[in-house]
């Protein structure tokens, strides 16, 4: 299955990272990583193993500080905010060990998701906890999200307790409950049988079609990114070595050559 | 009168780095905090007294005796109750040795009792003239030549012996130690050992510096500012620490109103926790995303 | 399909729990009926603890910080308390809420330099805390008369004196059910879930735009001003405070009474409380069975170690927990826990 590529859809550019840099100590994990994101497709990033891939991830997100150079969010320069300002603005992500929620249930770590969007205090919380209406709303959407990637059945378990499968669904739930413009998706396939990849990849498309929501994946397994990406940016020792669409990327050299002696890397698949 | 609040500070400063040392020992090798290490060295102190003042035993091997007492305290409480929590979270072990240092007190006060005690006097009480008109008693000269000395000995051990260097290998990553065919168990048993020993010597030191109570543990307490204040991870910081600490809590006490003395040490750690958070050597890795 | 049969039944969950409360209600309602003073007088101790235990389930169950120094902020409380009704001459009525105001205010203070601090050197922080303010107690003799104690003046409601364990026995509950109902609120709300997202993982609750910082520190509010709340009623109970009574011990009792009763559920804490606080009437009753020799405040000294380490060592999640599990094995029995029908992974349903 290829790429869709969506026509009409805005060309602005979403996200755009100018330069940046990444360094710990010695360590240039990050160098001069240019990347830009279209609204409304969906784009991957590949590389070898510390390639420096979840790396801008955590610098867009701003886990990490970078060193040096610029991210810029629908246009806003969002390089100095916190974290949590970061998602407040619309970007949502997953990551690459699974940092759902283990002491909650299910449904209750994709009701975080809504935090941004529930407007009530803490004054309410005491007097309404769970019957206000925001509240009320924000579950009937949390259901429905869960519906729609069909782990209801998990509601009411603590997350700690449920299948790997379940748990990774369960955090692009939960990203995707914040009603983002941006999702980031670190390494979504990874520990997954075949037939759960051809899920995860329909899930990323339908994620685009029916949600809207762009996205920007991290990613081993060049089928899953052959079949939904339409950019691909390669990464190698924190620079960018290859940017285009996946057909421009199979064949190009210095792709080849970085995934060399790499197995599960080999770009040459159908 | 500075220099002389400088020099018993170090005495005081010097108990305080020998129960740190203690905790951070155990601390370094097993990330288990152990709130019992006070109480260990009060333990040790009773055991010291009781020997001293039954006149069994004569000194040096009374001496002897009470660490021994404390090793074998520091490797039945490893064996019976940390060993046990293996696995389980961190903190449920930490609370536990809370429970092993609230068991100790208890044991303390039914077997003494709960009157003030005074360790009789096993040094001469003349204080010894040291350059610039400072005096010192012998005690305390004692405490500070035995803490440090301890410390070179600790550091020479850990630097240069093969089990030293296992066990800070154990202390740096103790599923690579154990990898390596380290038997980290054991090495944790050793550690409680040495901590036990470790307080069963600050007993004896601080013991004549202030009365024997089965509360004796609290002052414990005390040490863990300097545990931080060094940075939780080092034997020269705990040193460094613990001796700060004694000499400012004897200069302020001299200089700032009564209730503050006390409290002088929490006070300290907490605003060098608001300007380091990690503490001056201290050491608290990232977690990686 | 499997949607109606989940709903049904959590509908009938909901049913029995309420049944479960309305027998609780009844039972707190009507145990003065036909108790001594001396069951009062340790019941109404055991709702100062469920009040702290609650609140202290907030800092540490919901949000994961420690706080070893929690019996500073029943002394603020106290202290508040009795020094707004004894020396200003205000109403007792006014006094309550301001106390845990004042409580909560001093705990609004002590976050603010904590929240980079790691576990550990929180934990030891709070400590700190708490034996400075003790000491400012102690030493502040102008205004809580230090050492000597001070006098917290009885209670009066509507003209009557709540001068008996049942007659103030009514107040504290009313307060502990309030207090409660507030919690369970609060558990199931936007800001209960921020909490434990703040303890599950500092990265994930960041990624979905909760501020750590404003949720440790409502969290450090929060708790203090429950424990606040308890410490003012604590004191017009006792009506003579010193600062003794609010030591590190103290502190210590009420971590207990969240390990043992389990860290993180409402009723967990409660429990925990409850349990802690009729411990040492336990003990009092078993002493004629033991040695003479045996001083009975070593031995409940001994007991409180020996409880902890058990718990820790056979039960670190507390005896809620334990209780859950239980329910939740018992409800899958016949079937293994695992074995559901219908629990496939990635079955769609469109």
């Amino acid at each position: 299955m290829e790429a869709v590529a969506l026509e009409g859809r805005g060309s602005m550019e979403i996200l755009r990272i100018e330069d940046l840099q990444m360094h710990f100590g010695g360590l240039r994990a990050l160098d001069g990583v240019s990347i830009d994101v279209a609204e409304g497709e969906i784009a991957a990033i590949i590389g070898p193993n510390g390639a420096g891939k979840t790396t801008v991830f955590n610098c867009i997100s701003k886990f990490y500080k970078p060193t040096g150079g610029k991210v810029f969010f629908k246009g806003r320069d969002i390089t100095p905010l916190p974290p949590h300002k970061v998602a407040a603005l619309g970007i949502a992500r997953t990551f690459q060990n699974l940092e759902i929620f283990p002491g909650m249930t299910a449904l209750e770590n994709i009701l975080t998701g809504a935090h941004r969007a529930i407007g009530t205090g803490v004054f309410s919380g005491f007097l309404l906890g769970k019957n206000s209406r925001q509240e009320k709303r924000a579950k009937e959407r949390a259901l429905d999200m869960l519906d729609f990637l069909g782990i209801a059945s998990a509601e009411e378990k603590i997350a700690s307790g449920l299948p790997y499968g379940f748990r990774k669904l369960l955090e692009i739930a939960r990203a995707l409950l914040s009603g983002p413009s941006l999702l980031l998706l670190d390494e979504p396939a990874a520990g997954m049988n075949e037939r759960e990849k051809a899920e995860v990849a329909k899930i990323i498309m339908d994620i685009r079609d029916e949600l809207g929501v762009t996205v920007l994946l991290v990613e081993h397994d060049m089928n899953l990114v052959m079949q939904v990406a339409r950019r691909i940016t390669v990464l190698d020792y924190g620079k960018v070595i290859a940017s285009g669409s996946p057909e421009e990327i199979r064949s190009h050299p210095r792709v080849i050559e970085a995934y060399l002696g790499a197995e599960e890397g080999r770009p040459d698949v159908s | 009168m500075l220099m002389q609040q400088v020099v018993s500070g170090l005495a005081l400063g010097s108990v305080y780095a020998l129960v740190a040392l203690g905790f951070i020992i155990i601390y370094k090798a097993t990330d288990v905090l152990n709130f019992a290490q006070g109480d260990m060295m009060m333990f040790g102190a009773y055991v010291n007294y009781a020997l001293l003042v039954s006149g069994v035993l004569p000194v040096p091997l009374v001496i002897l005796a009470t660490l021994v007492s404390g090793v074998i305290l520091g490797f039945l409480i490893e064996r019976a109750i940390v060993r046990p929590m293996l696995g389980k979270p961190l903190f449920a072990t930490v609370l536990v040795t809370m429970g092993v240092g609230i068991c100790l007190r208890a044991v303390a006060g039914t077997i003494w009792g709960h009157q003030y005690k005074a360790v009789p006097e096993i040094l001469s009480i003349t204080p010894i003239n040291l350059a610039f008109g400072l005096v010192i008693s012998p005690f305390h000269l004692t405490i500070i030549i035995v803490s440090l000395g301890l410390v070179a000995l600790l550091s020479l051990f850990f630097n240069f012996t093969r089990l030293g260097t296992a066990m800070r290998a154990v202390a740096r990553h103790q599923l690579a130690a154990f990898l390596m065919g380290i038997r980290v168990r054991r090495i944790f048993s050793i550690n409680w050992m040495i901590s036990g020993l470790i307080g069963a010597l600050g007993g004896m030191l601080i013991g004549p510096l202030t009365f024997l109570s089965p509360d004796l543990g609290f002052i414990g307490l005390n040490a863990f500012p300097a545990a931080i204040i060094g940075g939780f991870g080092s034997v020269p910081g705990a040193v460094v620490g613990g001796l700060i600490l004694g000499v400012s809590e004897n200069i302020a006490g001299g200089y700032l109103p009564e209730g503050v003395k006390n409290v002088f040490p929490w006070t300290v750690l907490i605003v060098v926790l608001m300007i380091r958070p990690e503490g001056f050597f201290g050491l608290y890795e990232e977690k990686k995303v | 399909m499997e949607a109606k049969k989940r709903k049904r039944r959590q509908d009938e969950e909901q049913e029995i729990s309420k049944v479960w409360l309305l027998l609780v209600f009844a039972f707190v309602l009507t145990l003065p009926l036909y108790s001594n003073s001396y069951v009062m007088h340790i019941a109404c101790v055991t709702g100062f603890g469920i009040i702290v235990s609650l609140g202290l389930n907030v800092l540490m169950g919901y949000t994961g910080q420690v706080s070893l120094g929690h019996a500073a902020f029943l002394a603020v409380g106290a202290y508040t308390s009795a020094i707004l009704t004894y020396k200003v001459k205000m109403t007792f009525w006014l006094a309550l809420p301001l106390s845990g105001a004042m409580a909560a205010f001093v705990g609004l203070v002590v976050a603010i330099p904590s929240l980079r601090l790691k576990e550990l050197y929180l934990a030891i922080a709070t400590m700190g805390y708490a034996f400075i303010i003790n000491e400012v107690i102690v030493y502040w003799k102008e205004l809580t008369n230090g050492t000597k104690g001070m006098i917290a003046p009885t209670v009066s409601f509507l003209g009557i004196e709540l001068n008996t364990g049942h007659k103030y026995y009514y107040l504290v509950y009313a307060v502990v059910s309030l207090l409660t109902y507030f919690a369970y609120n609060l558990s199931q709300s936007k800001t209960g879930r921020a909490m434990m997202a703040v303890r599950d993982s500092e990265e994930a609750a960041q990624s979905v735009s909760i501020s750590l910082v404003k949720y440790k520190i409502i969290a450090f509010t929060i708790s203090a001003f429950y424990t606040g709340i308890a410490g003012s009623l604590y004191a017009h109970f006792i009506m003579v405070i010193s600062p003794e009574n609010f030591n590190i011990m103290l502190s210590i009792q009420y971590l207990v009474m969240l390990v043992v009763g389990g860290m993180g559920h409402l009723w967990g804490a409660v429990l925990g409380a409850i349990f802690v606080s009729l411990l040492p009437e336990g003990i009092r009753l078993s002493v004629r069975y033991l040695p003479s020799w045996l001083d009975i405040i070593d031995l409940q000294l001994f007991m409180y170690g020996l409880i902890i380490i058990l718990f820790l060592v056979f039960e670190p999640e507390g005896v809620y927990a334990r209780w859950l599990k239980v329910k939740r094995y018992v409800k899958a029995f016949p079937l293994s826990p695992r074995k559901q029908k219908g629990e496939r992974i990635w079955r769609r349903w469109r």
